[in-house]
This record gives C-alpha cells, sequence and structure tokens, in this order.
C-alpha cells in the first residue's frame, strides 16, 4: 500500500431500509438513509462526519463496521474492500476497525468486570494478547485511558459516566486497531468531563497514530478535533473540506445556516452576525425532495434546484459543495 | 425592583436505596420582573429539582421539601392551598420532551384549547379559535390545518412550539424553561430560542432558562445563577460572570468548552469527577477537583458572598475568589 494510499475509503456508499405496511408489513418503499456518500481517512487522520438527525451519519458508521448492508458502492479499508468480504476475513479486519458508542452504559455488559470486558476481545482474537498476559495488559490500557488500574475488577456501575466511556475506549483499544469511529462519543457526558474525553482522544492519537471517523451533531466539538470535516444533509454529504476551510469559509447554504445556529458561550466583543435561521424541519428521508435535498428549507432555492440534483464538486476554485449557488456568505471572514 | 420570584435556602431532600440526598442544599436566588435567568449547571447540580419545587411537582412520596421559602409576588408558594391558581396560570413550564407532557390520544388543538376551557370557561368554539390563534402564534405553519393532529404528527420541534402555546394560553407572568432545546437539532434549536425571545418581549413575562448549555444562553439571559451539587455557586450579570468568573468551577466550564471561533488548543477540563450526592465531601463540594482548595475549604462551607472590586450582583461562594479572579483575568 502506498503511502498516499487511504486507510479508508468510502464511494459512492448506498445503504437503505424497507419501508413496511402498517398491516400486512409489505415493502412498500425505501428509506435511503445514506444515499451516495464519498470520503477518505489517511492513516492518523480525523475525519468529522456532522449533520442532524436523519442526516445519516450514524448509518455511515453502521455499514462500514459491517452492522448494516450497504445496497450499493464501495468501502476499502486498508486494502480490503470490505462490502465482498467474507465473514471469516472480515472478523480479521475488523480487529483493526473499531467503534466507540454514544451511551457508554448501555454498551458496557453489567455483569462483567471491567477486565473482562476489556480482555473479551482477546477470547476471539488469541494472537493478539496470550491469555497469560491479559491482566497486565488490562492494566496497562487503564493506566493510558486514564483510569485507576487496581480497579479493574469493578463492574460497570461503580463508573461515572465519563469513566464508563473511558472503559469503551479501553475496550476499543484492545485489538490495537488502525481506525476507531467515534459515534456521539462524547455527546451524553457534561461539558467538564466531555473536555476530559476530548483531550484523551486527542492524546491517544498522538500515542498510537490512531485514524478516528468523529461523528457528532456539536459542530465546536468536531471542529475541535477532526482535520477533514464532511457536512451530511437527508443522506448525502452537502460539503467537505479541511476544518479550517469549512469553518472560516463555508459554501453551503446548509453549512451555513448550521454553523450559525451554533450558540456561542463567548458572544461578546465581536462583531455582530446576523443570525441565519431556516425554517421547517428535515424532510422524511422515506420521501426527500427532487433535485436538492435541502432546497425546501433553503433561501437561495430556484427552479433549477428542484429538477437537478447539484453534485458535490469543487466551485469557486475552493472545497467541493454540493450547490447551484455555492457562494461564500456574506461577510466571510468572521 | 422588587422580585417576582424569589427562592430562599430552599432544600430538597430525596429518599433512594443509597440514603436521603440533598438535591437543593441551601439555594437562593431571584428573579425580577420581565427579567430572563439562566439556571445553570450539569448533572446533578439541582436545577432541574429547583424548578420542580417552585411548581409544586417535586417527585412524591421520594422528594420533599426540606427546608427554605420560595414566594411569588409576595406569595409565599409553599404555604398550603396558596399556590392554587397560580401555578399553571402566572407560572408556566415548558419541559425538555414535549411529547411525554402531550397526550398522545387527544388531537392537538383540543389539548391547548383545553386551557380555556378549564380556566376561562370558554365554550368549545371559543377554545378552538384561541388555540388556533396561539398555535399561529408560536409559528406553526397551516396551523388551521394541523389543528386536529395528534402529538406524534408533530415533528420535536413542532411538539415543542405547541408546548410553549400550552404554556403561553394563559399569559403567565413567569415561564420556566426546562432545558426546552436540549432535546432538538441546532437549526431547530436556534427557532425555539428565537421564538422564546421573541415571546418573552411581547408578553414583557420573566423567562427562566434551565440548561447545561453555557452558550445556549450567553445572548438571551440577563443574569446567570450556576449550581453545583445542589447549591449556587455563582451568580451575577451573564456576561461579568463568564468573563470575570470568581469561583473555579465557573472558571473550569469556561475552559472546558470548545468554542466555534476559538483556539483549537488542548482544552483544560476541570479534573476529577462530577459529585456524588450521596458522600459529598465535608466543606466546599467542589473541592475535590479544585487546584485552590485548603483546609478552609474542607473545614467551611463557602457563602454566596459579593466579590471585590466587582460589579454589584455578582456572587460566589469560594474562599479563594481572588486567586479564580487573577488567574481568569
Amino acid at each position: 500500500m502506498s503511502a498516499d494510499t487511504p486507510l479508508l475509503s468510502v464511494r459512492d456508499l448506498h445503504t437503505s431500509f424497507p419501508l413496511r405496511s402498517a398491516l400486512l408489513r409489505r415493502p412498500v418503499g425505501q428509506i435511503q438513509a445514506v444515499a451516495g456518500v464519498s470520503f477518505d481517512i489517511p492513516a492518523g487522520g480525523t475525519l468529522g462526519l456532522v449533520g442532524e438527525s436523519g442526516s445519516g451519519k450514524s448509518t455511515v458508521a453502521r455499514t462500514i463496521i459491517g452492522l448494516e448492508k450497504p445496497r450499493s458502492g464501495s468501502i476499502v479499508f486498508d486494502g480490503e474492500e470490505l462490502t465482498s468480504l467474507p465473514k471469516a476475513s472480515m472478523r480479521r479486519v475488523r480487529r483493526q476497525l473499531q467503534m466507540i458508542f454514544q451511551d457508554p452504559y448501555a454498551s458496557l455488559n453489567p455483569r462483567a468486570t471491567v477486565e473482562q470486558i476489556i480482555s473479551e476481545a482477546w477470547e476471539i482474537h488469541p494472537d493478539v494478547v496470550p491469555r497469560s498476559r491479559h491482566r497486565a495488559e488490562v492494566r496497562d490500557l487503564l493506566e493510558r485511558v486514564g483510569l485507576n488500574p487496581d480497579h479493574a475488577q469493578r463492574y460497570p456501575h461503580q463508573f461515572s459516566g465519563g469513566q464508563r466511556q473511558r472503559i469503551g475506549i479501553a475496550r476499543a483499544l484492545a485489538l490495537r486497531p488502525k481506525l476507531v469511529i467515534c459515534d456521539e462519543a462524547v455527546s451524553a457526558l457534561d461539558v467538564s468531563v466531555q473536555a476530559q474525553v476530548l483531550n484523551l482522544l486527542a492524546d491517544l492519537r498522538r500515542d498510537l497514530g490512531l485514524a478516528y471517523l468523529f461523528i457528532a451533531h456539536d459542530l465546536s466539538v468536531v471542529r475541535h478535533i477532526s482535520d477533514h470535516v464532511a457536512v451530511m444533509y437527508l443522506g448525502r454529504v452537502v460539503e467537505t473540506a479541511t476544518q479550517d476551510e469549512l469553518f472560516q469559509r463555508p459554501l453551503h447554504p446548509y453549512t451555513q445556516a448550521l454553523l450559525s445556529a451554533v450558540p456561542d458561550p463567548k458572544p461578546w466583543d465581536k462583531p455582530r452576525r446576523e443570525p441565519i435561521i431556516i425554517g421547517g424541519d428535515v424532510p422524511s428521508p422515506a420521501d426527500p425532495p427532487s433535485g436538492c435535498r435541502f432546497r425546501t428549507r433553503c433561501w437561495k432555492a430556484e427552479d433549477i434546484c428542484a429538477q437537478e440534483e447539484p453534485a458535490l464538486q469543487t466551485r469557486l476554485d475552493r472545497h467541493p459543495a454540493a450547490c447551484h449557488f455555492a457562494t461564500e456568505p456574506a461577510g466571510a471572514a468572521r | 425592583m422588587s422580585a417576582l420570584l424569589s427562592v430562599r435556602d430552599l432544600r430538597v431532600e430525596f429518599a433512594t436505596s443509597g440514603g436521603v440526598v440533598t438535591a437543593v442544599d441551601g439555594a437562593s436566588f431571584e428573579v425580577g420582573p420581565g427579567e430572563t435567568v439562566a439556571l445553570l449547571g450539569e448533572s446533578g447540580s439541582g436545577k432541574s429539582v429547583t424548578a420542580q419545587a417552585v411548581m409544586g411537582i417535586v417527585p412524591k412520596p421520594a422528594g420533599r421539601i426540606a427546608g427554605g421559602s420560595i414566594s411569588y409576588d409576595d406569595r409565599d408558594l409553599l404555604a398550603p392551598g396558596a399556590a392554587k391558581g397560580l401555578r399553571g396560570r402566572e407560572i408556566a413550564m415548558v419541559f425538555q420532551d414535549p411529547l411525554s407532557s402531550l397526550n398522545p390520544v387527544f388531537r392537538v388543538g383540543a389539548q391547548i384549547g383545553e386551557m380555556f376551557r378549564r380556566h376561562r370557561g370558554a365554550s368549545r368554539k371559543e377554545a378552538r379559535a384561541a388555540a388556533l390563534d396561539l398555535m399561529k402564534r408560536v409559528g406553526i405553519p397551516a396551523a388551521s390545518k394541523r389543528l386536529d393532529d395528534y402529538p406524534h404528527q408533530f415533528s420535536g420541534g413542532m411538539r415543542q412550539r405547541v408546548m410553549i402555546a400550552m404554556a403561553l394560553a394563559l399569559s403567565p407572568r413567569l415561564l420556566i424553561a426546562d432545558e426546552p432545546t436540549t432535546a432538538l437539532d441546532v437549526t431547530v434549536q436556534a427557532q425555539i430560542m428565537d421564538l422564546l425571545t421573541r415571546l418573552q418581549a411581547e408578553e414583557g413575562m420573566s423567562l427562566v432558562l434551565i440548561t447545561h448549555d453555557l452558550g445556549v444562553v450567553a445572548d438571551v439571559a440577563d443574569r446567570v445563577v450556576l449550581m453545583y451539587a445542589g447549591r449556587v455557586v455563582e451568580t451575577g450579570p451573564i456576561r461579568e460572570v463568564y468573563e470575570h468568573s470568581g469561583h473555579p468551577y465557573t472558571a473550569g466550564l469556561m475552559g472546558s468548552v470548545p468554542v466555534l471561533d476559538g483556539s483549537r488548543d488542548r482544552l483544560i477540563p476541570i479534573q476529577g469527577s462530577p459529585p456524588d450526592l450521596l458522600s459529598l465531601p465535608s466543606g466546599c463540594s467542589f473541592r475535590p477537583r479544585c487546584r485552590y482548595a485548603d483546609t478552609l475549604c474542607a473545614e467551611q462551607e463557602p457563602e454566596l458572598l459579593a466579590l471585590p472590586d466587582r460589579p454589584i450582583g455578582h456572587r460566589a461562594a469560594c474562599h479563594h475568589p481572588e486567586g479564580v479572579l487573577t488567574d481568569v483575568g
């Protein structure tokens, strides 16, 4: 694998769920949760995937990790095509690909000790850590995620929410993955604890060379941790750029509205920016609007937006945005 | 200016399997007429229980008000029978989860209209017309078509608008909103905050915004009351408190939160874990996480006192506010 081959490369991914009738459970349609998503993550890089509910960001994660079957598209991880991989090979690849979930309590077995939770993966992959080393390795991992190694025999309920999330991180690290998918991994935590976990994730990336797919709805958090950011709306990526570009000069109206809506804890002493408040709600993914999916809430929408779906392509010599009328916002450099 | 709502030394206890928990431990604050006050705190801080005490909906029998006073418009809300006719009329509340606060089997228009029928003796027809008016005021599109829809047919943001409509039905003078936008997407959150502040200006009512999000209230609140482990640790004009924090917890929160146009440097989190209400430390509850803590902090609970050389109304409950102010400044 050459140096510039991405660690993860997703191309034109489609994942849909059947919509069934209430009475006979007959398929009556499709919910296109993910409708043609492409992105790359280099080794050691962090891609932030942002979007509101129904954007399909979590379905992207679940499809990559094999919890959902894609309808079409390709997922190449570490040189292997995951969508056509036999089960046995998938197990081998999945070692390198781990996930941290939002709810640290629901994702930990309440009847297992921390040591059992972390070492469970080594039962399936005995070549990673031999049984004689389990106890010592668990202690190392706990120390690395900032927990007391002497607490290895405790149960999840004996830990606070932030500590439980650290256990989830230790478990994800147990198989020495190359890519960790963080699905709203800090969303449920109080802000004082969230900062601790964000710092931990940054330290682990630096020390272990991890790559992250960091999925979150909180843009401030995503900006803080990501190198690149992709914005999703109703199953599609509408804009993607480096962290710096995207937050400084967003091109897509949805990104602009999203950034404008982020509450600012320090609004004083700044030029007053006119908030963009978009009306309405995200349409149903079972019946997305024709053409551009954002047009029903967009203040720039014209006839062409209903007829022609804008491609995600480089516009204005800048980064890719899927909008017929992509422009920099008024007073861009804020 | 006399306060519309005045909470003094409020103490609320809950019986749990692990023992008695003091969820609110001597909290005091005031809300003036037309004022917007943010009640800010993380989980377990007692901010929601404080609101429940004001509304008289502390869960029973586990919870009980163990001390203190709550007065509204100089009337004692805790006296038996005194709150009748006030709560729900003059004091209204909006909750985080609108779906569980609406009755799923009644049409939305009828649920809003019920307020007028029950409290104002309106006829069915009058109530329906009043409900329609309110739905328009809170920005529900095609309101006349949606009167006969059920709650599940509304999106989260629209349900929150319905809740706000019901809260406003009887023109309250005080609206308490408990995490009104926490369950909503950020673009919808912006819509609801915009609506709440617009309605507050139109009605001239007082607004208490309960939240864990420092950012949501920064632009709209006049004053902030910050709670930690059941106690008020800092209070004052919101910009003053955010920019010149006098309590190490407040300063810690400000260092923990990533800001959209701020630095991407390492965050400065608060060390340690949130407090366990069943085994609070002696003295100051924050001291196990505090870098200024000394023996005084373990021996004596700090009082909420005015800060030296800071504007009137800025108070903090810390033995070492000078150190905090210097470091933040």
